[in-house]
């Protein structure tokens, strides 16, 4: 299995696995009770998250361009 | 004291190596109705939050490495050991038959996605571009649908019976589909080489793939 990495430097081929990581968790998987499932806004939370740690890899990734040209 | 639960195997599964867990809660081995179960005491239900996200799948992966589990969604948390085996014992049929089909066998995913696809929100100028610009974009998503299908059909062909089972998704909006794929593990050197050699023949076409995952997409 993959290891975890720092997440600023994650290569591409890690954030999708992390994207991949996400909607597995979530959305798979047993489910034994669905009064305990966590929330709605709990699960929109995590993909926020999930969606400014892209966005800020990606911002990131265009600084790195910038620098390279 | 609460408890959350991470997979469960069968009575043989092994115990877990020293572990920490969500919220850095160690890890235990439970076992309830003939199963063996992955868990850690918990005072409450953990928070949603990447790093337990990523917690949660470390100790599932973790769990895989010799035996393959069925994992838990995310927040399967009870306020007492009693209630989680009693939830256990209701589904004893059901997860003694996920187990069977998972036995010895890892997810593998495969993302279809479409560079050619059009995002953007549509025109909005006037009444009728809108329209036509939500008209346009059913269209799309109804051909994207059937090509996602199309693809997946044809990966399953040149697979055959190195895939045990699948799940296809077809998602949209330039994803045409996500595929999760079950695979033996003692064809994954096989699966590997098949699947790898598919994308040249779909220049057109972007694939990502990614695994070997604990197979969550049938963990029904």
């Amino acid at each position: 299995m993959a290891d975890e990495t720092s997440d600023e430097l994650l290569p591409l081929d890690e954030r999708i696995r992390l994207v991949e990581l996400v909607d597995r968790v979530l959305d798979r998987g047993v489910v034994l009770r669905g009064d305990v499932i966590i929330s709605v806004a709990g699960i929109d939370l995590v993909y926020l998250e999930l969606r400014l740690l892209l966005a800020a890899m990606e911002t990131l990734d265009r600084a790195r361009g910038i620098e390279a040209d | 004291m609460g408890l959350y639960a991470y997979c469960v195997g069968t009575a043989a599964h092994p115990e877990p190596p020293i572990l920490e867990g969500v919220e850095g809660a160690p890890v235990r081995f439970d076992q309830a109705a003939g199963f063996g179960i992955w868990v850690s005491d918990l005072r409450r239900a953990p928070a949603p939050t990447l790093d337990a996200v990523r917690a949660h799948n470390a100790v599932v992966e973790a769990a895989t490495e010799t035996m393959t589990p069925l994992p838990f969604r995310f927040g399967q948390w009870f306020e007492s050991r009693d209630a989680f085996v009693r939830s256990i014992e209701e589904r004893r049929a059901q997860l003694g038959r996920s187990l069977d089909h998972v036995a010895d066998a890892l997810e593998y995913g495969v993302r279809i996605l479409d560079p050619q696809h059009q995002h953007g929100a549509p025109d909005r100028t006037s009444g009728t571009a809108y329209m036509e610009a939500l008209a346009t974009r059913a269209r799309q998503d109804e051909s994207d649908r059937a090509r996602g299908r199309e693809v997946a059909a044809a990966l399953r062909a040149r697979l055959g019976p190195l895939v045990r089972d699948e799940r296809v998704r077809l998602v949209g909006a330039g994803t045409l589909a996500s595929i999760a794929h079950l695979v033996a593990r003692h064809d994954i050197g096989e699966y590997d080489r098949r699947i790898r050699s598919y994308p040249s023949e779909r220049p057109e076409l972007r694939f990502l793939f990614t695994g070997p995952w604990p197979p969550y997409g049938f963990a029904e």
